[in-house]
């Protein structure tokens, strides 16, 4: 009996230790008034660390955009305002930027915004390989006095403001940065509307307000984001009150979620696009005729009825419709089963063809893709579905080329044709997940070469009209669709809307 | 004893080397390339091919895994490649979740498990064993995700009794703990009752209710000790399988612990993380064996008996 008590009792005081773990109290979340003062925002997987210069997926974005200010603000409309910078104004040449900035700013740390900092921050950013793609038309930047920074580039470069808009270019403290070195992205300091408190892996990053902020204090105190990585969780914890916005619900929530009347539910087309690859080089879609074929045999409507459960629009030309240069009314070759039929036969398929049709896993390609599997074997084309683990997919498919036909999305990270188009669709892209097609169409490189540097904004809306003209009709890829990006709110607060670049700024919202 | 723990201690050495050349080729191996995966489309091939240089994943294969050994074994686990941060201070903050987690699934699958088998052995064929039974076979049928979904659906969203999310307070511990505790509680009752109806079945049971013992003295001192030697055995085991259970459960229920961790470093061929994750893991459920062979000779005395001879 002597050792069944040692037993009991070693298991109480393991218990009683590990009680202790977790002990701390969530902080009461009302502010004297009784109004509620803090915010739990949720979204879907950790974010990386929280260095500007050192990410470039939307995730981390939304959480930058509470710490960090850019020089121009990009709206959830899509518009671009003034921000760090007060005005900007480019070169005739469209080859020098010059910002005014703004006055009087302070970082968190104290300090004051400086020139320095500014040009300091677009220097590490042309230098880093995590933003090279919004940075890569950039020469240098210099700070020319203590209120104009004049940012040089390459070449022309149409889209340049929304690269001077993205949260990868957001500007950071000199000081700080030096300060923390590898650091930095877990200790934060920028010129946002809220500060960082700390970052509990796996659970959330705790914010408080900036009382200094330039445009004035945030109306909501204090603001967690949470990771919750399961999205029937994270919605059901909503539900409950336990979180009060999630960013991207499930689109098996999206009805009940809208019924229900204590929460708000937002959703805007996506600045995504899913479009079907083929490999333009080897194997039978090196044949123009059998490509053309794939784009009379989708019936695009279909697609996002099965595909996204309605909850999406068909895209014809290949960008998303919210990315400048969209050219409207644009129509791609029409469903036509005949006509590809008869294309396959002359392409010397009369009896249909088998081809390798490799996807990422995840459900969001697996769907569209069974539908269009469905569509294709209607025409005669045997689609053999094969389902990758995502980093499998991209160094399979995307890196190797070592497939026949995918399905894939692009997201314009900047709200520009050229950022989806030139990646895709350009011969210099060829390689490393970008031009995974091998395309290689000379009056298609022109085209997007247009679009890229033109300074006329007529100009590069007809380069735009072209370019979808030469996908319709050589069909290196085909559009088919985007989804919609969703928001999910309590009722209770003001301020939430969707935006077309998905990205949400807590200082836009208040309790009611 | 002691030489034979000795002994033990001495032979995880080989089986968590082995494990770590198993895991590290499986990441390396396997195609995918983290570099892109955290530059993201659009990167540019020099963009890539920079990064690679710097994070010395252009060495050849057994170059990384001697490098990665030679600095594990000085305790230097590396840096995350997503997160850049000590992969053993993200062990130390995410472990004591997992802990919790798991020990109060051993332990409510130990305490309900271990009495409802022994009435289950000695009401044999009663409603009470029937319907115990059918428990268990419901219990450990049901998918640990699943459960935990109805749960938060029953106490959190529906009763409002307890929260969906996190691990602020114990209370967050105690839907997962329960989940975590399903699968094994029911491999549990069943081991118990079989092992009870085993001995209770033996001379010796018979000796003492002749002696006139009472029945509860006859079932947990004389009976039950006997019969828990195989289910400590089983218990032992769960608790590695609890381990891996854990890394649904914590999904489900928003926890940050070892499971979570393990998962997005998976997706995103973080190896360092990954690696650590899984040699922690292993050499935690190595442990847990040897205790538990310990244990044994503490409640078989026979067992004990070979050790002093020796």
């Amino acid at each position: 009996m002597k050792r069944f008590h040692l037993i009991v009792s070693c298991f109480l005081i393991v218990a009683f230790l590990l009680t202790g773990c977790g002990g701390n109290k969530p902080a009461a979340d009302k502010a004297p008034g009784g109004k509620k003062d803090s915010l739990n925002f949720a979204i879907l997987a950790e974010s990386k660390e929280l260095d500007p210069q050192k990410s470039s997926d939307t995730l981390t974005y939304v959480l930058l955009l509470q710490v960090f200010d850019t020089l121009i603000k990009q709206r959830p409309d899509g518009s671009l305002v003034p921000g760090l910078a007060e005005k900007w104004n480019i070169s005739p040449d469209g080859k020098e930027v010059t910002f005014t900035i703004r006055k009087g700013v302070k970082f968190h740390n104290g300090d004051i915004l400086t020139t320095k900092d500014v040009a300091y921050t677009l220097n590490r950013a042309i230098k880093s390989a995590y933003t090279s793609k919004f940075t890569s038309v950039m020469q240098s930047a210099e700070a020319v006095d203590d209120t104009t920074v004049k940012l040089k580039l390459k070449h022309a470069y149409g889209p340049i403001l929304f690269c001077v808009a993205n949260p990868s270019l957001a500007i950071v403290s000199q000081k700080a940065v030096e300060a923390a070195g590898d650091n930095f992205g877990k200790n934060p300091v920028g010129t946002g509307p809220y500060k960082f408190v700390k970052w509990v892996s796996g659970e959330k990053i705790d914010f408080t307000r900036f009382d200094d902020y330039y445009r004035g204090p945030a109306k909501i105190k204090d603001v967690a984001f949470r990771f919750i990585t399961d999205a029937t969780t994270a919605a059901i914890a909503l539900e409950k009150g336990e979180i009060d916005v999630l960013h991207n619900p499930s689109k098996s929530d999206r009805k009940a979620q809208m019924d229900n009347k204590n929460l708000q539910y937002h959703e805007i087309e996506s600045a995504y696009y899913y479009h079907i690859s083929m490999n333009n080089k080897t194997g039978p879609f090196a044949d123009k005729r059998v490509r053309q074929a794939v784009s009379y045999a989708i019936d695009r409507q279909n697609i996002v009825l099965g595909g996204l459960d309605g909850i999406g629009a068909p895209d014809e030309a290949p960008m998303p419709p919210s990315a400048f240069g969209y050219p409207k009314d644009f129509k791609n070759n029409p469903y036509d089963p005949e006509k590809a039929k008869k294309l396959l036969a002359e392409a010397g398929y009369p009896n249909g063809l088998t081809v390798k049709f490799k996807i990422n896993q995840a459900a969001m390609y697996a769907k569209p893709a069974e539908v269009i599997q469905e569509q294709l074997r209607k025409v005669g084309i045997n689609a053999e579905l094969e389902l990758m683990e995502r980093a499998t997919y991209l160094e399979e498919v995307t890196k190797k080329f070592n497939y026949d036909i995918s399905l894939y999305v692009i997201t314009a990270l900047l709200p520009d044709a050229d950022y989806v188009c030139y990646t895709r669709l350009h011969s210099s892209m060829l390689g490393n997940g970008n031009n995974f097609t091998e395309t290689n169409i000379p009056r298609l490189d022109a085209a997007l070469d247009k679009g890229r540097t033109s300074q006329s904004k007529d100009e590069r809306y007809a380069a735009y009209r072209e370019v979808s003209e030469i996908v319709k009709e050589e069909a290196p890829i085909i559009p088919v669709m985007t989804a919609k990006f969703a928001i999910v709110a309590n009722k209770a607060i003001k301020g939430v809307s969707s935006s077309t670049v998905d990205l949400h700024e807590v200082y836009d919202y208040s309790w009611e | 004893m002691l030489r034979y723990i000795a002994k033990r201690i001495l032979m995880m050495i080989p089986v968590i080397l082995g494990i770590s050349l198993i895991v590290f080729s499986i990441i390396e191996l396997s195609p995918g390339d983290p570099v892109s995966l955290m530059l993201g489309d659009g990167a540019s091939a020099q963009a890539v091919a920079e990064l690679r240089e710097q994070m010395g994943l252009n060495d050849n294969f057994f170059v990384r895994y001697a490098r990665y050994i030679g600095h594990a074994v000085t305790g230097d686990f590396g840096i995350s490649y997503r997160n850049k941060v000590q992969v053993v201070n993200e062990i130390a903050s995410r472990f004591p979740t997992t802990l919790t987690l798991t020990f109060w699934g051993v332990a409510i699958s130990v305490l309900i498990g271990i009495p409802v088998g022994v009435i289950s052995a000695i009401r044999q064929y009663t409603f009470i064993d029937a319907a115990s039974l059918f428990s268990a076979l419901i219990l450990t049928s049901m998918p640990a995700f699943w459960l935990g979904l109805l749960l938060i659906l029953l106490f959190s969203l529906k009763l409002g009794l307890l929260p969906a999310t996190g691990v602020a307070t114990m209370q967050h511990f105690l839907m997962p703990s329960v989940t975590l505790a399903a699968a094994s509680m029911a491999t549990i009752i069943r081991m118990t009752r079989s092992t009870m109806l085993e001995v209770i079945r033996q001379d010796y049971i018979r000796t003492a209710k002749a002696k006139g013992a009472s029945a509860f003295r006859i079932v947990y001192k004389h009976a039950l000790r006997n019969a828990l030697l195989p289910v400590v055995t089983v218990i032992g085991l769960n608790f590695g399988t609890q381990l891996g259970g854990a890394i649904v459960i914590e999904s489900v229920f928003a926890m940050p612990g070892i499971g979570t961790l393990m998962v997005a470093a998976v997706r995103t061929k973080d190896t360092p993380i990954v690696m650590a994750a899984v040699l922690f893991v292993a050499l935690l459920a190595s442990i847990t064996n040897l205790i538990v062979d310990v244990l044994y000779a503490y409640i078989d005395p026979r067992l004990k008996s070979q050790f002093v001879k020796k």
